[in-house]
Parts: C-alpha cells; sequence; structure tokens
C-alpha cells in the first residue's frame, strides 16, 4: 500500500518534470537528476541505419530467399587458416592498413560535407544526372539538403531534412510535400543516402582489406571494394571505389552487383566546412510563390483537422504542449483568448492579442499560414534563430523564427515588419 | 478528444505493415535496448529480432486498446532479460559492486548516468525510458505499460532515487 507521502512526492516529481518550479525541493533535484541521465540515452538513429536495419530485416523475414553457403571443405579450411595466420603479419604492415586509416581521416564527421558528383546509372538503382548533398551530422541532430538535377544541370528535385521536418520539392512541377520526416514519401530517406556518406559508413564499417595503387590518366588511385548493406534496396551490390592517392578522397564509386556495372558515381567534389562556415540559406529551401503543397502527417496521410476548441492559459499551462507566448499583454494589446488545433500529425496553438494572432507549433504548419510558410519573401537574421517573413494567402504579413521546441509566428496585418519584429522578439516558452 | 477509432485504425495499419511500424519504432527500441544491454550494436542486432518476431506475430494481436508499440516493448524486454541471462550480466540492484569513490563534486558524465540507468529494475527503467527518453505524457506512459499513470509517476519516483543512490556509490551526487 502506498502512503499519501509517497503519492505526493511521486506528483511533485511529475509536476517537475514538466517544468514546474514551484515543484518540491526532493522532485526538482530528481527530475534534473532523470533528465541528465535520459539525455545521456536519447541516442540519434539515423535515417540510413533504419533504412540498412529495415533493409537486414526484410532478407531475414519468414520466406525471404536465403543464399545457402556452401559448407568448405575441412582440409580447405584448415589450409586457408594457416594461410591466413601466416599472412597476418604482412597485411598488418602493408600500406593498406595506412590507405584505410587516411581514407577513414579524410572525412571529418564533425564537419558539414558537401558533396558534388554526377551520377550514371543505365538500370536505374540510382537516378542518373547532377547530385549535390549537404550534411551536417549536428551531434546527432542531422540536417540533409539535396539537389538532384538532370544531365544538363537543370534542377529536378530539391530535399531539406531536419529533425523533425522534412520538404521535399519538385522543381518542375512546382509541387512539393511536407511532414515530420523522410519516412512520409516512399523511398524518401532512401533518396538521402548519398552515395558518398554510404561509402564513408562501409569504410568505418568494414575497413579496407583489398587495396592495391592504380595509375589512371587522372593520377594514382587506390582501388577496392566494399560492401554496400541492401540499403538501396537492392541486397548483394558492392562497390569498387577509386580513392586519390593524395587526397584519400573518393574519385569515383562504382556499384556492381551479380550482372555487372549498375552505377557509376563520378565525385567532382568533396568539400568538407565548419558550420559556422556555410554559405548562407545551405539548410533553408524557399520554395517558388505557386507551389502546390502538400503536408501529410507521419504516415504519409494528408494533416486533418481532428478537434480544436478555446483553452484556459492554465489549462494550457498543465497539459504537455510545446508552445510559447507573449505574455498577459503584447504591445499594449491583452491576451484575448487561446484556442488549440489538434492535427492528425500534431497540435498547433493560436492566441489572439488585439489586432495581432501568435501561432505556435511543431510539426504541422496551420493552414492559414502554410502557403507562405515555404516561401519567405525576406530572412532576418536576428537573435537566437532567423526570422522569416512571409505572407498568408490572404496578405496578412506574418514573421515566424524557431525557437528551442517550437516555431512562432506572429501575424499582424495592420502592423509594419518592424513592429512584427518586435513582437516576435517577445516570443517566449510559456 | 476520441482518439479510440483512431488509434485502432493505426493499430490496424501497423499490425500489417513491417516497413510502416519499423520506420515509426525502430529508433525508440534501439535507445531502450541499448540502456538496458549497454551496448548500442548489440541493441541494434536486438531490435531486428523484435521486428521479425514483429512480422511473425503482429498479424494475430488482437486490438485490446493498446497500441502495437505496448507488445513490442514487451516483447523487448522480454529477448533483453534473455540475453543478459545469457551474458550472466543481470547483477541485481543491491549487488551492485561498489566502485572506488573518487571527487565527490564530479558531475555525473554521460557513460555514468546511462550505466546507472542500465541498472535500474526493468519496469522502472521503463517508465524512465518512455516519460524522459522519449517524452511521452505519463498518460501515454500508462498506457503502454498497462498501469495507471500514478503506477508510472510512482515507477519514476522510485527510479529517480535508485538512481540518485546509484551515482552516490560512485561518489557522484546529484545536484541541488
Amino acid at each position: 500500500m502506498l502512503s499519501a507521502d509517497e503519492r505526493r512526492a511521486a506528483e511533485q516529481l511529475a509536476l517537475a518534470l514538466d517544468g514546474d518550479p514551484g515543484a518540491a525541493d526532493e522532485a526538482r533535484e530528481l527530475a534534473l537528476l532523470l533528465s541528465g541521465a535520459a539525455g545521456a540515452a536519447r541516442i540519434d538513429i539515423p535515417g540510413e541505419e533504419i533504412e540498412r536495419a529495415l533493409a537486414g530485416t526484410r532478407l531475414r523475414r519468414p520466406g525471404a530467399k536465403r543464399t545457402r553457403r556452401r559448407a568448405w571443405p575441412l582440409a580447405a579450411a584448415a589450409a586457408v587458416a594457416v594461410v591466413a595466420a601466416l599472412a597476418l603479419p604482412l597485411l598488418r604492415s602493408s600500406p593498406t592498413v595506412d590507405v584505410e586509416a587516411r581514407a577513414a581521416g579524410a572525412i571529418d564527421r564533425r564537419a558539414v560535407i558537401h558533396v558534388v558528383s554526377r551520377i550514371t546509372s543505365p538500370t536505374g538503382v540510382l537516378p542518373s544526372g547532377g547530385l549535390t548533398t549537404w550534411i551536417d551530422h549536428g551531434g546527432g541532430r542531422e540536417r540533409v539538403r539535396l539537389t538532384r538535377t538532370d544531365a544538363d544541370g537543370i534542377p529536378l528535385v530539391d530535399v531539406l531534412s531536419t529533425p523533425g521536418r522534412y520538404l521535399r520539392y519538385q522543381v518542375r512541377t512546382r509541387t512539393a510535400v511536407t511532414g515530420p520526416s523522410c519516412r512520409v514519401v516512399a523511398s524518401g530517406c532512401a533518396e538521402l543516402l548519398d552515395p558518398v556518406e554510404l561509402y564513408r559508413q562501409a569504410l568505418l564499417r568494414n575497413g579496407i582489406g583489398n587495396a592495391r595503387k592504380v595509375t589512371t590518366g587522372d593520377g594514382p588511385v587506390y582501388r577496392f571494394s566494399l560492401p554496400l548493406p541492401g540499403s538501396a534496396g537492392r541486397p548483394g551490390i558492392h562497390q569498387v571505389v577509386s580513392l586519390d592517392a593524395e587526397s584519400f578522397l573518393p574519385r569515383t564509386i562504382e556499384w556492381r552487383d551479380r550482372t555487372g556495372t549498375v552505377a557509376v558515381i563520378s565525385v567532382a567534389l568533396v568539400e568538407q566546412l565548419a558550420p559556422d562556415a556555410l554559405p548562407a540559406g545551405v539548410f533553408r529551401l524557399p520554395l517558388a510563390a505557386d507551389t502546390h503543397v502538400r503536408q501529410v502527417d507521419a504516415y504519409g496521410a494528408e494533416v486533418r483537422l481532428l478537434d480544436h476548441g478555446r483553452i484556459t492559459l492554465a489549462g494550457l499551462r498543465s497539459s504537455n504542449i510545446a508552445t510559447a507566448w507573449l505574455g498577459q499583454e503584447a504591445d499594449g494589446w491583452r491576451l484575448q483568448r487561446i484556442d488549440v488545433f489538434e492535427y492528425t500529425a500534431g497540435i498547433a496553438v493560436r492566441y489572439r492579442y488585439g489586432d495581432a494572432t501568435l501561432w505556435t507549433y511543431d510539426q504541422v504548419v496551420p493552414p492559414v499560414l502554410r502557403a507562405g510558410h515555404l516561401s519567405p519573401v525576406k530572412i532576418l537574421e536576428d537573435g537566437p534563430s532567423p526570422v522569416h517573413f512571409y505572407q498568408t494567402a490572404a496578405g496578412g504579413a506574418v514573421a515566424e523564427r524557431d525557437l528551442r521546441d517550437v516555431t512562432v509566428a506572429v501575424v499582424a496585418p495592420a502592423l509594419t515588419k518592424i513592429d512584427v519584429l518586435q513582437l516576435i522578439s517577445r516570443a517566449r516558452p510559456l | 478528444m476520441a482518439r479510440e477509432p483512431l488509434d485502432e485504425a493505426r493499430f490496424r495499419r501497423e499490425q500489417g505493415d513491417l516497413d510502416l511500424l519499423f520506420r515509426a519504432h525502430y529508433p525508440e527500441i534501439v535507445r531502450y535496448l541499448a540502456v538496458r544491454l549497454g551496448s548500442r550494436e548489440e541493441a541494434a542486432d536486438l531490435a531486428c529480432d523484435v521486428f521479425l518476431e514483429a512480422v511473425r506475430s503482429a498479424p494475430r494481436l488482437r486490438w485490446r486498446g493498446r497500441p502495437v508499440l505496448a507488445w513490442l516493448y514487451r516483447v523487448a524486454a522480454n529477448m533483453a532479460a534473455d540475453r543478459l541471462r545469457q551474458r550472466g550480466r543481470e547483477v541485481p540492484v543491491e549487488q551492485v559492486p561498489e566502485p572506488a569513490v573518487e571527487d565527490p563534486d564530479t558531475l555525473p558524465d554521460r557513460d555514468a548516468l546511462v550505466r546507472a540507468l542500465g541498472r535500474l529494475p526493468a519496469d522502472q527503467q521503463l517508465a524512465v525510458h518512455l516519460r524522459l527518453v522519449e517524452g511521452r505524457p505519463f498518460a501515454e506512459v500508462a498506457r503502454l505499460m498497462g498501469r495507471s499513470p500514478a503506477a508510472c509517476q510512482m515507477l519514476v519516483l522510485r527510479a529517480g532515487r535508485t538512481l540518485r543512490s546509484l551515482l552516490e556509490t560512485e561518489g557522484i551526487h546529484a545536484e541541488r
């Protein structure tokens, strides 16, 4: 039987975990400890790892075809073991080990990696044409920007994937789909796997056991092969890599399966930049003004409104909704009412302050903002995060910025841009 | 707000679609197992076994008001317990060897915190994982664990106290 004191202590801890500063001392102490431990356990699982594991699981599922390995005669196995044992010291001292270390060291995961390549894939295992990717591993909060072009360099697809947000823009048709992750689009996550990044992962996972130096018309390269675990949906593919003998960066990566070459990736550039040295706008994807944007939930279904209704400030505070506000009063206007909108993919909160409206949301952009949200007309670097200015379909001026857990947007048709900027700079967690 | 029909629809979709189920829940199952087993690699490996089991068994599950995820966690917990038994590494909390006391002012480092989390009793660890690592509200934690929200709050309270005492035996004290 639980004592009333214990129940109270548990409730206090629940309050402290919700950020209530009025919780008891022990509760706040334990909340801090538990939050620290949870933070340490909150490891990021990159999209490509999920796709790789899924491909592996598909192969292992009941009924999946398996290749039976032929049992080697015992004598042959023993002979190989003896040869391997004799060869081991030689392999250790061979230049291959150095190639592996240099190749692994040539791509710095802490940097933002910019890769430009050209793909030729007669079998269609990869889309042929140009590919430009920017990958920021960001200490577990990965951001990827990817642009595909046709053979003439004309953009076809532009994709931006950041934690909790995914946007895929088809340039020719001016259509876009946006949702919480790459999973909302068929093959969306596979598309984000840059061949150079796949090479890097295979290198770190498998090492190089068979590099040989070859002189080509473009100078010396190290050539070796690495497996490509079924991540491209085509298990059994391996990659033959030609590594520049000076920079130890890949020049070409050839994907082969049992039938022969299925894709050739010619790497024109591998550039590594410090996060603070990035060109402006790399991780932004502004859309053309007349783009048709489809917003979907985590399952790829069109976002729908489930419910909405008025809520009190106290009710909102005691809920688990991540939100922000401008205070009881903003620019002379008192907070008049708050409404919560529950969509199939997330929750948005609307605060009314006189002529100004504040929206806060996480994964679902409220429909009233959707038209302009992805087509900012101006971006102002101000304070902790940039402020995006755009217009609603009805012509209202909007300023929007990302706070830590939530995005805030101020809509104020009657105010100037400076007034709106002042308002949004007051937004703070509720 | 009535969620039941929506939840049941999701249950049905996940029940019949490995890809959907996998992509939606693989990361959190790996995170859970990584703490439980103390190895991210092993966690990724075992998580695939959990989903293979789902392929075999999920079509036979019946809707009882709880998501497929609740079942996944139960399978993951059982498989982790089997794996730990095989390794003979499951050390009851009270038998955790006391390491030498170092600087008492040392702040908990990441490894120490994760190690301590891994030593929590299974139900406390799952409650902490769901509430704090995955950030679910207690109502949802309760639904996934098949307990009341108050019971889950109590598990987290006990987890906090156990964690504090485990860290104190390592000479690490919580900030006050």
